[in-house]
């Protein structure tokens, strides 16, 4: 008597690791100037020369 | 070309697969040498999970049928076709490159004119590092990869990181730029700036805290994984994720689909 249910396994491809791999919605910008403004603008003191 | 490095394709090796569950509670593999992500039903977990524990496939099959009740025949079919399934199996690679507008190169020029001269050096370097990734990832494993990044990938169990900023105390004023930098330049990147990049640039950059790469499911309905990386106790560009990925997945609480003896 088997004391669990038991299937053929089943195995589906889900992709690849540098396409799945790829969590936080909104980290994608139109590149280039879509992305001024987005939350990446440099912190005051990177304004000017140092 | 890619190099795959890992076991000879039929020997099963445990340190080629990691494992997790995602928030439906389905076993999701990764297979580190081809770098693909596998979905695994209940009994392709059950197998992966008896060839974890003793690579030989006679073994797995005996077990399915002392414990299942099926065939000999049908067992040991199964065990090679899970087998082969994870070690043949490798998905496509989206090429999601972008292509530059002179507008948009301009923008970005003049962006990176107005910084100080210390951010335009940390832009620079976050931009080469970038580019050797970028080169990298099609060629080789992320645990080569990573490794060579100063970032290995941990695969040891662990709780997932508590969401929330980053914590940047105890940084120097180098790996602080360099946490800015890193996000300015990916928002730029031709390439989409995936959590992967990122943290595989990031922990370079904070190489001396000796980071580790670690990956997860994102507790979401989508089928997204998440990379991050932690410096000890702290984790860098955490998220809330269903659990790590790790060599011996923790066992499912509810609604999981693993099978214990």
């Amino acid at each position: 008597m088997a004391e669990e249910s038991y299937e053929a396994p089943q195995i589906t491809v889900l992709g690849d690791i540098t396409d799945m791999t790829q969590a936080k919605p909104g980290i994608y910008f139109d590149f280039p100037g879509a992305a001024e403004g987005a939350g990446t603008k440099p912190p005051p003191h990177a304004q000017g020369t140092s | 070309m890619r190099i795959r490095p890992g076991s000879r394709k039929g020997s099963w090796s445990a340190r080629d697969v990691i494992s997790s569950v995602d928030a439906s509670g389905q076993t999701i593999l990764l297979h580190l040498p081809s770098g693909t992500y596998l979905g695994l039903d209940q009994s392709a977990a059950r197998i992966v999970e008896l060839l974890n524990a003793d690579p030989d496939p006679m073994h797995a099959a005996d077990v399915l049928v002392q414990h299942y009740g099926v065939g000999v025949d049908q067992a040991r079919g199964d065990v090679r076709a899970v087998v082969a399934a994870v070690q043949g199996v490798s998905a496509p690679r989206t090429n999601r490159v972008r292509r530059p507008t002179v507008p948009g190169a301009l923008a970005v020029s003049r962006s990176w004119c107005s910084m100080s001269n210390r951010y335009r050096w940390s832009t620079f370097k976050v931009t080469v590092v970038v580019a050797v990734i970028e080169v990298g990832l099609p060629l080789v494993s992320i645990p080569r990869l990573a490794r060579w990044m100063q970032v290995p990938l941990a695969t040891d169990g662990t709780s997932p990181p508590s969401a929330g900023p980053d914590d940047l105390s105890g940084l120097s004023d180098a790996e602080r730029r360099a946490h800015w930098a890193v996000r300015w330049v990916l928002a730029r990147w031709l390439c989409d700036g995936t959590c992967l990049r990122r943290a595989l640039v990031l922990g370079f950059f904070l190489r001396r805290h000796k980071p580790v790469l670690r990956l997860g499911m994102v507790d979401d309905s989508d089928v997204v994984a998440h990379a991050w990386i932690e410096c000890g106790a702290r984790a860098f560009d955490a998220q809330p994720v269903t659990g790590t990925f790790s060599a011996t997945p923790a066992p499912v609480s509810q609604g999981g689909h693993r099978v214990h003896d």
